[in-house]
């Protein structure tokens, strides 16, 4: 081996890598902020998603008659993996009929409402049915779901 | 000999240089531009999508698309800027004033905001012109189409 050119970098090289760092860094930086974005309208789409889920269990029940009940399975609603996404409880309006999804997003606070067909829901803790069972009891689509997962306003 | 660089190089690298100095000042201006215009519609999209998702005046959900922005600027010291957008929305929310004046004040907010973001790098929500050293940069109303 020619001796005097071991470990040696050739200037191309430096250019090169110099090149490579510059643009990686500012595409590095452009994808970080369009992330954030990205991901805040994900989880509003998200957010939503569980109120039309919600929704559509109550209307469901409601239609279907007494003795009718839904269950929402735990890998659908995830109330401990909600929280990150939404502010808990989600409150059920009777007046209003509508179930109403608030969360802190990334520049401000978001509300969205779905609406639902029935005034006449209840919120019952989940003893003799599991969490999130929407149950109709002939006057009443009684939800079985945790006060801090789900409240019942007038 | 090794380790010596030739004429020709060097002209080559002072020819290179000369460019660089010569040009970078608009360069660098379209560069700003860019960003400027990049940021804007950053902001737009975000708020299209939060309020397309529901989160908005009208409680449903929309399709909408940032048909184009642009950016014009006159005068000098301060320069100013006025950014254009332009938003593609379905027919019949067009009938609904309240909350297009709505989307188009929560439009320019986040335009703002991300424009602001561009040159201090925090995004601030405000109806106000971003001013910067050189330049004050207005968001125009929004025209939807």
């Amino acid at each position: 081996m020619e001796k005097g050119i071991k470990s040696q970098v050739t200037l191309e090289l430096i250019f090169a890598i110099g090149l490579c760092t510059i643009i990686l860094a500012s595409l590095f930086g452009i994808s970080k902020e369009r992330y954030a974005y990205v991901e805040d309208v994900g989880k509003s789409i998200e957010s939503r998603m569980v109120g039309e889920l919600i929704a559509t269990a109550i209307n469901n029940v409601h239609s279907n008659g007494q003795g009718f009940s839904i269950t929402i399975p735990e890998e659908k609603l995830n109330y401990s993996k909600l929280s990150n996404k939404i502010n808990l409880p989600i409150i059920i309006s009777k007046g209003k009929r509508e179930i109403i999804i608030t969360r802190t997003g990334q520049l401000e606070n978001l509300t969205t409402s779905i609406p639902i067909l029935t005034p006449y829901v209840a919120r019952e803790n989940p003893t003799t049915f599991n969490e999130t069972t929407f149950y109709n009891n002939g006057t009443y689509v009684v939800i079985y779901a945790r006060e801090d997962h789900i409240r019942v306003v007038t | 000999m090794r380790g010596q660089l030739s004429i020709a190089f060097l002209m080559v690298l002072a020819i290179v240089v000369l460019l660089v100095i010569i040009i970078y000042p608009y360069i660098n201006e379209e560069v700003e531009n860019n960003k400027v215009i990049a940021e804007a519609r950053d902001g737009v999209m975000h708020v299209i999508g939060l309020r397309g998702s529901g989160f908005s005046d009208i409680n449903e959900p929309f399709n909408a698309r940032v048909e184009s922005i642009s950016m014009k600027c006159n005068g000098s010291s301060p320069e100013r800027c006025t950014i254009y957008i332009v938003v593609d929305m379905p027919d019949y929310l067009f009938s609904n004033t309240t909350f297009l004046n709505s989307l188009d004040r929560d439009i320019r907010m986040y335009a703002r905001g991300y424009v602001y973001n561009a040159y201090y790098g925090n995004i601030s929500l405000s109806l106000s012109p971003v001013i910067t050293e050189d330049r004050v940069i207005y968001i125009n109303s929004t025209k939807f189409k």
